[in-house]
């Protein structure tokens, strides 16, 4: 079995989301702050008249969150009925993967890393890491301090 | 048409509904005899029918409703067996009534359709006789042809006589035109006779209500069709048949679509604002025809609110017997209109209202009796346009809510410490039943019974951004106000500037809102405890920061603007940097993720694409002035407006006159505002001077000439002094405005004059006190009214007594 991937990067990762749950990729779209929000929203863009959230996974990578007024492409995926946009740095191609390269994500990673990044799938010379979009598009509860 | 009373045309039009209905109820029947259900429902549409018309002295109606009744009565009790014959001769009945109905909306009366033939032929099928006189019947058809809409009851009702074998019953129309028992069906009654009978697609017509049945004989339809244009043309419009069904799904595209249509609008006249000629013209015919169409996509969206007053008066029926109540409900303006999907918002709290009106609000008889009310109490639904606004209101005569009691239960519950309680007015007392922990316990409704899910009722109104208001008098009754916006979808909304972002304010929510300059912000706003307030016209308006409400953190401008916001009745004031523009917004759903937040009610899209957040004025207004802060502030303010009665009057210190100029000190709280006036603004109505003000015209006095001080400059703009009370607003012109300044400790004397009350010194300079009254009775003798001029003597005293 095979499966397809939207692949994209964010800072120097290879992240993937299966097709059928990504609707569009788009550049950059100013973003509307949204005052007192989740870290993790970052903002509302106008997508074709259409007010969509846009939502930066990087603080939940462990990642500083993008500046408000830092350009960026993103993937607009569907998640419970509604459209969501995630920032990503750049979107790649669409992989199709074999699933025997897959593995799931090691007992090492913090459960809220597992819950977000479900494995991996060993490419030549990288890993392509898959996102959950139920994960991804959650609002963003600080954990307690889990490095600390 | 116009002598036709409302109940006879809502009669109308339930009936034309119910009988659409019954028609497909009879055929459903014939396939399912022994379905008690559909007897049941037919039995209780003809009854209903029966009940109305004898009411309604509609005796023709009365006897063939009631023959038919008898008819189903015999069906119901399984003493009769549902046939082909009895179906026909139903729907026989069912026609006539039709056409009596027909007639009586035309002509206001039932007369001239005959209705013997239906009535003896259901007797017959009653009696087990075989049909009367069809050779008679038919006769009479071809007398009434002329006799406009009578005809097709009759035409209706023969064929239904003599085609009684005819086998197949859901004929398919369009086929059965072209074999007619009279002759001439024209083009068109096919054709609508198909369209309508085609059930499935989503025009689900009424068109000719005849025709739409589908089932009644198919020869009685292509004779009636043709007959019924012409009624059809004439200027009476059938209730009925003047409608089509749509499916709200497609009006809610259409209004979506419609919102993107404004959008867009926006967005063009936003750029052709600069521009001239060809695009400005077409930009501006363009925002007009869009409005036209958004009004017109917004009305087919509305429906009257008796859809949901409907069940009331069964609800109040029910509830007074179960309470033990006499209560008479009075519905008025059930036709006013509103959105679908708001009418439903609207329906469950308002039908709580009513029950608390019922069970808690209106006393028991005996009660109601020995307070020398009358034992029956008045319940009245109330609905009317306002100010973009549709306002319900439930008004009830009862016990009202008493704020002592619901002041106690405050205290009890913890809400409220009694120092809080003594400087809080009966109403914002009263409005403590709005408390969310006012609501879940059964104890609370013994206080006076209010109060229970009072919040959630708010909480569902201020959802679909309404409003509720409480306004009671104790022994007298309650009316709760419901301010509901006319959609959901647009709004009209102001946009201000907060740091580089803008917001949305939605305009059901704004008052006024008031300028501060540079130089004065410092000076306008002032602290109390550490909160900010604003002196708006003699009353103190808490002060919040709209940068503080988003928790930025950027430093206050120069330049501020107050938006006077009201919202859970209560008022206070938003600083934000600047005011851009009033537009019609489009709202956008937000993303459950934002929703949660509690400070936006949702996004919309500017002119040029940029996303602008809605703030929930309701939620900043609960979030940032929860009611410890408003008490705090009110026990300051006390503590304030205390120190100053006792210390000290304020004067507003004008100049009149050239030199010298002589020093006028008008007491402050009298003040209602400064204006700056063109001198040539003024007009003279016989031989006073008026201004146009606020859409109002104010009569003017020069201070001047009514002190007898002359000699100013003439200047083209003058300062001018307005006053106002309840509905009187007076101008006084004056030279010029000095200061406002205090009299604590100052010198007086009572060195008076005509006009004058005394004078006083006022930071060292002597300045003489305006007898305000006399001033304002000069202006105009009727400012004050003969109620308040006995307390205007006591101020007047007052004055003199601190001078």
């Amino acid at each position: 079995m095979a499966t397809s991937y939207i692949t994209f990067t964010i800072a120097d990762g290879l992240y993937g989301i299966e097709v059928l749950q990504v609707e569009e990729t788009l550049g950059h779209l100013n973003r509307t702050p949204v005052p007192l929000a989740p870290v993790n929203v970052a903002g509302l863009i106008n997508l074709r008249g259409q007010v969509v959230t846009a939502l930066d996974i990087r603080p939940k990578l462990g990642l500083e969150p993008l500046a408000p007024t830092e350009e960026s492409m993103m993937v607009v995926i569907e998640n419970g009925g509604e459209s969501l946009s995630l920032l990503v740095d750049e979107v790649g191609e669409v992989l199709t993967v074999e699933d025997a390269d897959f593995e799931p994500s090691p007992a090492s990673l913090t459960e809220q890393m597992r819950e977000l990044v479900t494995g991996a799938y060993k490419l030549p010379g990288q890993l392509l890491l898959t996102l959950d979009v139920a994960a991804a598009t959650a609002a963003y509860e600080p954990v307690a301090a889990p490095a600390a | 048409m116009d002598g036709i009373d409302e109940i006879v045309r809502e009669f109308l039009i339930e009936s034309s509904e119910n009988l659409d209905q019954l028609d497909q109820d009879l055929v459903a029947l014939e396939s399912d005899p022994g379905s008690r259900d559909l007897l049941s429902s037919i039995f209780r549409t003809i009854h209903t029918i029966k009940g109305t018309s004898g009411f309604l002295a509609l005796t023709d109606l009365e006897r063939v409703a009631h023959v038919g009744e008898n008819l189903l009565v015999e069906l119901r009790d399984g003493k009769r067996v549902m046939n082909q014959r009895t179906t026909d001769v139903l729907l026989m009945m069912v026609d006539t009534i039709r056409a009596l109905l027909t007639k009586l909306e035309e002509t206001g009366e039932e007369s001239g359709v005959e209705v013997d033939p239906t009535i003896a032929a259901i007797q017959a099928t009653l009696d087990g006789e075989p049909l009367p006189g069809e050779a008679d019947a038919a006769e009479s058809d071809t007398a009434e042809t002329d006799s406009g809409a009578a005809t097709q009851s009759t035409a209706a009702a023969e064929p239904a006589a003599t085609i009684k074998p005819a086998p197949e019953q859901d004929s398919d129309l369009s086929v059965s035109a072209s074999e007619p028992a009279q002759p001439a069906p024209s083009a068109p009654a096919p054709a609508k006779a198909s369209k309508a009978a085609d059930k499935k697609s989503s025009f689900d017509a009424t068109v000719p209500a005849q025709a739409s049945t589908g089932i009644i004989p198919r020869t009685a339809n292509a004779s009636e069709a043709p007959e019924q244009s012409p009624a059809a043309q004439s200027s009476v419009k059938h209730s009925a048949d003047s409608s089509i069904r749509v499916d709200v799904a497609l009006l809610d595209e259409l209004m979506r679509q419609v919102g993107e249509l404004v959008l867009v609008r926006n967005h063009i006249s936003q750029l052709a604002g600069f521009e001239s000629g060809e695009l400005l013209r077409s930009s501006q015919r363009l925002s007009l025809i869009a409005s036209e169409l958004q009004d017109g996509v917004m009305k087919t969206r509305m429906q009257p609110i008796e859809h949901i007053w409907a069940k009331m008066p069964r609800v109040v029926r029910d509830l007074a017997a179960s309470c033990k109540r006499e209560v008479q409900l009075e519905m008025v303006g059930g036709e006013t209109e509103l959105d679908r999907s708001l009418l439903e918002s609207v329906k469950d709290p308002l039908t709580h209202l009513i029950r608390n009106a019922v069970d808690h609000g209106i006393e028991a008889p005996d009660v109601r009796e020995s307070v020398g009310k009358p034992r029956t109490g008045r319940l009245r639904l109330q609905a009317y346009h306002a100010g973009g606004q549709v306002v319900v209101e439930v008004t009830d005569d009862g016990a009202g809510l008493d704020p002592v009691k619901i002041g106690a239960k405050a205290i009890e519950r913890g809400l409220k410490t009694a120092d809080q309680l003594r400087l809080m007015s009966d109403s914002e007392i009263q409005n403590l039943v709005f408390h969310a922990g006012f609501s879940t316990s059964a104890a609370v409704t013994n206080i006076s019974g209010r109060g229970v899910g009072m919040d959630v009722v708010r909480s569902n109104i201020e959802e679909i951004g309404g409003v509720v208001e409480l306004e009671s008098h104790p022994g007298t009754g309650t009316t709760w106000r419901l301010r509901i916006p006319l959609t959901l979808a647009i709004m009209p909304a102001l946009t201000v500037m907060s740091g580089n972002e803008i917001y949305a304010i939605p305009q059901a929510n704004l008052l006024e809102l008031v300028a501060l300059d540079t130089r004065k912000t410092k000076e306008a706003i002032e602290e109390i405890g550490g909160c900010e307030v604003y002196r708006l016209r003699g009353g103190l308006l808490p002060l919040v920061r709209l940068t503080d409400v988003l928790g930025n953190q950027s430093q206050p401008g120069d330049n501020a603007v107050i938006a006077v916001l009201q919202a859970d009745n209560q008022r206070f004031g938003l600083i934000v940097d600047h005011v851009l523009d009033n537009q019609e917004i489009v709202v956008k759903p937000l993303s459950s993720l934002l929703k949660s937040i509690g400070l936006y009610a949702g996004a919309t899209l500017m002119g040029d694409g940029q996303v602008a957040l809605i703030l929930d004025i309701p939620a900043i207004t609960r979030r940032e002035l929860n009611a410890d802060v408003t008490d705090a502030l009110a026990l300051e303010v006390n503590k304030h407006v205390e120190a100053a009665v006792t210390d000290s009057t304020e004067y507003l210190v004008v100049g009149v006159g050239g030199s010298p100029l002589r020093r006028i000190a008008i007491a402050l709280a009298d003040v209602t505002r400064l204006e700056m006036f063109q001198v040539s603004q003024l007009e003279a109505v016989g031989s006073r001077e008026v201004i146009q003000y606020r859409g109002d015209i104010v009569p003017v006095r020069w201070l001047g000439s009514l002190l007898g001080a002359f000699g100013a400059p003439e200047t083209a703009e003058k300062p001018t002094v307005i006053f106002t009370r309840g509905d009187k607003t007076v101008a006084l012109v004056v030279d010029e405005i000095i200061e406002i300044l205090d009299d604590s400790g100052a010198v007086s004397s009572e060195v008076s004059n005509p006009g004058l009350l005394g004078s006083i010194v006022l930071n060292g300079a002597v300045t003489e006190i305006l007898d305000t009254p006399a001033a304002l009775v000069a202006a105009d003798p009727t400012y004050f009214d003969a109620d308040f001029a006995h307390a205007d003597e006591m101020a007047f005293d007052e004055i003199l007594a601190g001078a």
